[in-house]
C-alpha cells in the first residue's frame, strides 16, 4: 500500500509538473495570443450566436466610447441598428461563410466607418459557436475617398470640356462635356491620339506653340481650331496645364475648353454692324458736304446751258451736266446706303414677280455672256410692302455682281422661299462665278471698296443694298468662295416694324 | 418789274444762299440772305417778304422748328424748302407743317423757276384773301 502510495504519489507527482509546465505554457501562449488581440490596432470583438458580446479587444472598448461591452448584448450595445446585424449574423451562421463589410456607426466623436471582417467560429464538430468580427477603422480613408469622388463628380458633370492626355500624346481621360463637344460617344476618346480633334490648316503650327508655352510657361491658352467626329468644325478657347512628376517629367497635359464659336459670329457681326455705322455716318457726311458745292456747280452749268449760243460751248457745258449728274447720283447712292432715306413709298408687292421684273431687264446680258438662269420659285409666297424701285435695285446689284464674276458664262440660281421661322421670304441668289477672297468678304459692304477694276464700278452697290434692306427691317447675307461661287441671302420680313 | 415778290433765303452753306439769290435776281426778284434761322426771324420782324427758301438742315435752329417760328411770327409768305436727300416722311412732314413746296439737291433751275412762279401767285392769292377778310371784317 505504503509502496503503492509511494508508487502513487511518485506517479501523482510527475503528471503535476507535467501539467504545471503544459499550464504554464498554455497561459504563456494565452497571454501572447491575448497581447496580440489587445495590442491590435484593429477592433476584434467576439459574440456569440445569440448575439451577446463574449470578447472585446482595447480597441474595441475604445470604439465604444471606453465602454466594456464584455457580457452585453448587441441589443444593448447598437440597439438601433442591432436587428440588422443580429440578421447579417444569422446569415453567417446559417451559411457557415464569413464576408467583409463596411459600415458606420455614430461614435461619441461623430461618425466613424469601419471594414469589418466577420466570420463564424465553427467548432470541431462542425457547429458554429460564435461571430468573431476584425473592424479596422477607415473614417480617414473614407473621407479621402469621398473628396476624390466629390472630385470626380464636379470634373465629369462640368460645363467645360476638360481632357487629359498622357506625355505620350494619348488621351487618357475625358468628361462628358468634352465627349458631347466633339460629338464622341461617352468615354470613346480614351486612347486616340488627340490630334484626331485639331482642324484647319495651322494645327501643325499651333500644337507646336502650346507645346513651346507648356514647356516653358507651364501653361497655354488661346483660341484652337478643332475637329468634330461627324468632321464638322468649330473654335475653342482652350487652356492647357501640365502634370510633371518629381524629376520634372511632363507626365500629363490638362486641357478645359469651351465653344467660342458662336461668341465669335457675334462678336464679327457686332464689328461688321459697328463699322457700317461709322461708315455709313462718314458717308452721309460727306454726301452731304458734297451736296451743297455740287448744288452750286450743277446750277451754274445749267444757268450757262441756258444762256450760251455757242454750240462748241454747249457741247463742252452739257459734258459738265453729265458729270455734274454722275456725281449726284453717287451723293444720292451714299445717302440711301447711310440712312432711312428710303422713300417710303411702299406697296404691297409679289417678289417673285419683281425678281422676274428686274431679270426681264437684264436677260440679254446675261444670254450674251452664256449664263443659264434657273429660277426655283415658291409660288405660294404671300406678298410684301416693299419699296419698288429700291428693291429693285438691290436685285439689280446683286444681279450685275453675278454677271460680272462670270464673264465666260455659268449658272445662277435664283430661289425663293419662307423662312425656317416662317416669319420672313428669302431671296437666294447663287452663281458660278469667281466668288470673293475670304480676305475680301469682310469689306463688300464698305462704301467704294469694289474687286473690280478702278472704273468699272463705284463699290457702292452692294453698300446700298444693304442700306435699302435694312430699312425694310431685313438681313443680306453674302458667302463666297474663291473660284467657286457666291451665295446672296436676302431675308425680308413679312412683318415690318414701324421705325 | 412783273411785281415780283421779296424772298429771304435762309441757308447756312457759304456758297449756295448767294448762287440761289443771284438767280432769282436775274429772274428780277429782290432776295435777303439769313445765314442762320435767328437773322432770319429777326429779318423777318423788320421785313416783309412774300416767299421764304428755308434749307432744311441748318444749325443753330433746327430747320423745322425755324419752320414753326416763322409761321409763328409770319403766317402769311409762302415757305419753300431745299432738302438734299429724298425723305418723304420729312416731306410729308413739312407739307403738314405749311410748306408750299420741296426742292432737292442739286436743284433743276427750270423746277426752282417754276416753283418761284407758282409762290409768287400763292402769295398774291393769300394776301387777296386777307384783305377780303379784312374788309368783311370792318
Amino acid at each position: 500500500m505504503k509502496k503503492v502510495r509511494k508508487t502513487e504519489k511518485i506517479d501523482q507527482k510527475k503528471p503535476k509538473i507535467k501539467r504545471k509546465e503544459t499550464e504554464k505554457a498554455l497561459r504563456e501562449s494565452e497571454q501572447k495570443y491575448r497581447m496580440l488581440i489587445e495590442n491590435s490596432n484593429a477592433a476584434i470583438t467576439y459574440f456569440d450566436t445569440e448575439g451577446k458580446c463574449v470578447l472585446v479587444n482595447r480597441q474595441g472598448i475604445k470604439n465604444h466610447g471606453g465602454k466594456d461591452i464584455t457580457g452585453m448584448s448587441i441589443y444593448e450595445i447598437h440597439p438601433e441598428v442591432a436587428d440588422f446585424h443580429m440578421q447579417r449574423f444569422a446569415k453567417i451562421i446559417k451559411e457557415k461563410k464569413g464576408a467583409e463589410f463596411e459600415d458606420s456607426f455614430e461614435l461619441p466623436d461623430g461618425k466613424h466607418w469601419f471594414s469589418s471582417n466577420i466570420q463564424p467560429v465553427i467548432d470541431k464538430s462542425g457547429n458554429v459557436k460564435g461571430i468573431q468580427i476584425i473592424s479596422t477603422d477607415i473614417t480617414e480613408h473614407k473621407k479621402v475617398e469621398e473628396e476624390i469622388n466629390k472630385l470626380l463628380k464636379a470634373i465629369e458633370t462640368a460645363k467645360e470640356a476638360i481632357s487629359i492626355n498622357s506625355g505620350d500624346a494619348t488621351i487618357t481621360y475625358t468628361n462628358c462635356a468634352m465627349d458631347e463637344l466633339f460629338g464622341y460617344e461617352r468615354g470613346e476618346l480614351v486612347g486616340k491620339k488627340p490630334s484626331i480633334l485639331n482642324a484647319g490648316p495651322e494645327a501643325v503650327a499651333v500644337m507646336k506653340e502650346i507645346m513651346d508655352g507648356v514647356e516653358k510657361e507651364g501653361t497655354w491658352e488661346g483660341e484652337v481650331h478643332n475637329k468634330r467626329k461627324d468632321g464638322t468644325e468649330f473654335i475653342s478657347y482652350a487652356r492647357i496645364s501640365v502634370l510633371k512628376d518629381k524629376n520634372g517629367k511632363i507626365i500629363n497635359f490638362l486641357s478645359t475648353q469651351h465653344n467660342i464659336t458662336e461668341h465669335k459670329k457675334a462678336e464679327a457681326e457686332l464689328m461688321q454692324a459697328q463699322k457700317l455705322a461709322s461708315v455709313g455716318q462718314l458717308a452721309a457726311g460727306i454726301a452731304h458736304e458734297i451736296n451743297n458745292p455740287l448744288s452750286v456747280l450743277s446750277g451754274e452749268i445749267q444757268w450757262l446751258l441756258e444762256r450760251s449760243k455757242d454750240k462748241k460751248l454747249i457741247k463742252s457745258l452739257k459734258s459738265m451736266d453729265r458729270v455734274s449728274k454722275r456725281i449726284a447720283l453717287i451723293v444720292s447712292n451714299l445717302l440711301t446706303f447711310s440712312r432711312e432715306t428710303a422713300t417710303k413709298i411702299a406697296k404691297l408687292l409679289n417678289i417673285n414677280s419683281l425678281i422676274d421684273r428686274t431679270l426681264s431687264l437684264m436677260e440679254r446680258r446675261f444670254k450674251l455672256t452664256n449664263i443659264k438662269i434657273v429660277k426655283k420659285f415658291d409660288k405660294s409666297l404671300p406678298d410684301l410692302i416693299v419699296n419698288k424701285g429700291r428693291i429693285e435695285q438691290v436685285f439689280m446689284n446683286i444681279l450685275l455682281n453675278s454677271l460680272g464674276a462670270m464673264p465666260n458664262g455659268g449658272k445662277l440660281t435664283i430661289s425663293t422661299k419662307l423662312s425656317s421661322t416662317k416669319d420672313a421670304v428669302e431671296i437666294i441668289f447663287v452663281d458660278t462665278g469667281s466668288g470673293i477672297a475670304k480676305e475680301d468678304l469682310s469689306k463688300i459692304f464698305d462704301p467704294f471698296f469694289s474687286t473690280k477694276p478702278t472704273g468699272r464700278g463705284t463699290g457702292l452697290g452692294l453698300s446700298v443694298s444693304h442700306g435699302i434692306i435694312k430699312n425694310h427691317g431685313g438681313s443680306i447675307e453674302i458667302d463666297s468662295e474663291l473660284n467657286r461661287g457666291t451665295r446672296a441671302l436676302i431675308r425680308l420680313p413679312l412683318k415690318q416694324e414701324k421705325r | 418789274m412783273k411785281n415780283l415778290e421779296k424772298v429771304l433765303v435762309i441757308d447756312d452753306d457759304e456758297d449756295v444762299p448767294y448762287f440761289i439769290s443771284r438767280f432769282l435776281e436775274k429772274q428780277g426778284y429782290e432776295t435777303k440772305i439769313a445765314r442762320n434761322g435767328q437773322i432770319a426771324l429777326d429779318m423777318l420782324g423788320k421785313e416783309i417778304f412774300g416767299i421764304i427758301l428755308l434749307d432744311i438742315k441748318m444749325p443753330v435752329l433746327n430747320a423745322v422748328s425755324a419752320l414753326d417760328k416763322i409761321k409763328q411770327l409770319k403766317p402769311e409768305p409762302v415757305v419753300i424748302v431745299f432738302t438734299g436727300e429724298k425723305d418723304c416722311d420729312k416731306e410729308r412732314e413739312m407739307i403738314q407743317k405749311g410748306v408750299f413746296g420741296v426742292i432737292y439737291k442739286p436743284y433743276k433751275l427750270n423746277h426752282v423757276r417754276k416753283l418761284l412762279k407758282t409762290a409768287n401767285l400763292e402769295y398774291k392769292k393769300r394776301k387777296r384773301y386777307e384783305n377780303e377778310k379784312e374788309n368783311l371784317g370792318s
